[in-house]
């Protein structure tokens, strides 16, 4: 089953479902897309009888992050605040789509983030909510928000704290810096760096591994999944 | 950057304050001040002493209350000895940075911290890393290098150009942010420390939401 919309799509291949997002060449989170994904997600993954999710972009990059300007004016003019400048009310898409990172991060089977290219700002944000995350050599990992004056907004700074704890990931939050594959590994960030050309396929096969292998999945033992993984596919 | 201590008790440089460990307890009501004034970005307290005695000079639960309710990086500067208590109370900061010939021995008050560690340590080094045994982390052999490598330590710094290595790395962390930036960034993670990572995650998330919604208006509003 294939359910394709504008910018993204979800796709079952036997017992995986692949969410790809489709608007390469930089995959780029706008309002549409983030709208997509929202509606794809409810819709059809969580009701999936998929077995483990990969989640990847089209073409060359994961995601080049969000479109800053839109994103600006939509939470603009559906921000209310009240007086000494606080927050009353925020949009309600904003809601919903930190509800699904946080939904993913939750799930109870495997959730792989297979990333090339660029993986910046909501992108990897997006690719934080899995519960494995494999880049491709090259990469470019990072969250730029603080340079346009800005944070993530949609679960990074807390999923960054998970998984690089609390001063690594304030110091990536707040240079605005991009760090290499090499970097996101040794810092937790993500837990396995391939070849480009190999990603998605290293994804597929510990995909397929988990699935086949492990009576009761655990996020909690991502590293011992591939690690087992790792020993049979290098042998 | 000058971390003179000769020179006098609270530094202001730059828009960062720099005080003595063996002071703070007197001076942290002028940080507040000039926090409230938008004077600094970044407090950094530098930890010298090889005997330090947390109850004398400063609670470690008082210390963390104040630096969580503080909008600006808090960073402590560990020099010489680290023990369990200069630990303590340096777990409590932003940022850890440590001069290149700290000597570290953590052994002595480990089975004191044992219980308390595990929740600390999983938002210090990362929830994800898994690391089910903390006390074996601070075991004989650990030293700044160990504590630099399971990210207890931000960075390791040269302990002849002191003042030059943390004028950089403040400058290239904060850069040119805007104050309220600043603020926003470490008052959602302040709030993270503050419930810890075992709270409901929606209620942690709220905080991000907060924050980030708050700075695109103050941005927008600033360009209009």
């Amino acid at each position: 089953m294939k359910i394709g919309l504008n910018k993204i799509y979800f796709e079952e291949k036997d017992d995986i479902g692949y969410i790809i997002l489709n608007d390469p060449p930089g995959n780029q989170m706008t309002s549409v897309l983030i709208n997509e994904f929202i509606d794809i997600y409810n819709k059809f993954v969580l009701k999936s009888k998929v077995k483990g999710i990969i989640i990847a972009g089209k073409g060359r990059h994961f995601s080049s992050g969000a479109n800053v300007d839109q994103l600006k004016d939509s939470i603009i003019s559906q921000t209310v605040e009240g007086s000494d400048n606080y927050l009353l009310s925020y949009p309600v898409w904003f809601i919903e789509n930190r509800n699904a990172f946080n939904s993913l991060v939750s799930l109870k089977i495997p959730v792989i983030a297979a990333v090339n290219g660029f993986c910046i700002g909501s992108g990897l944000e997006l690719a934080l909510a899995s519960h494995i995350r494999v880049c491709g050599e090259g990469s470019v990992i990072g969250f730029p928000e603080a340079t346009f004056g800005l944070l993530p907004g949609a679960t990074g700074t807390l999923r960054s704290i998970e998984t690089m704890g609390f001063g690594k990931a304030l110091e990536l939050v707040l240079n605005g810096e991009f760090i290499t594959p090499e970097e996101g590994v040794n810092t937790g960030l993500f837990h396995k760096c391939t070849s480009k050309k190999a990603t998605l396929s290293y994804c597929e096969g510990l995909m397929k591994f988990i699935i086949s292998n492990v009576k009761q999945y655990s996020k909690e033992d991502a590293i011992f999944y591939i690690k087992e993984f790792d020993h049979i596919y290098n042998s | 950057m000058s971390i003179d201590k000769d020179r006098s008790d609270l530094i202001m440089e730059n828009s960062v304050a720099i005080i003595y460990v063996s002071k703070i307890s007197n001076l942290l009501s002028n940080i507040k001040d000039s926090v409230e004034n938008n004077q600094i970005k970044a407090l950094v307290v530098v930890f010298d002493s090889d005997e330090l005695n947390t109850d004398e000079i400063f609670n470690s639960q008082e210390l963390d209350k104040y630096l969580l309710s503080l909008p600006i990086l808090s960073v402590a500067l560990l020099k010489n000895k680290i023990n369990f208590s200069t630990l303590e109370l340096a777990i409590k900061f932003n940022i850890r940075l440590a001069s290149d010939d700290a000597r570290v021995n953590l052994i002595d008050d480990v089975s004191k911290y044992e219980s308390d560690l595990k929740d600390e340590m999983d938002l210090l080094i990362g929830k994800e890393k898994y690391i089910s045994n903390y006390s074996s982390l601070m075991e004989q052999s650990a030293n700044i290098v160990r504590l630099y490598n399971i990210g207890l330590i931000n960075r390791i710094i040269s302990s002849k150009e002191i003042g030059k290595e943390i004028e950089n790395y403040l400058t290239k962390l904060l850069g040119s942010r805007d104050i309220n930036q600043i603020n926003s960034i470490i008052t959602c993670f302040n709030t993270y420390r503050h419930y810890g990572l075992n709270c409901d995650r929606q209620v942690l998330l709220q905080e991000e939401a907060k924050q980030f919604c708050a700075l695109v208006a103050r941005v927008c509003k600033l360009r209009s």
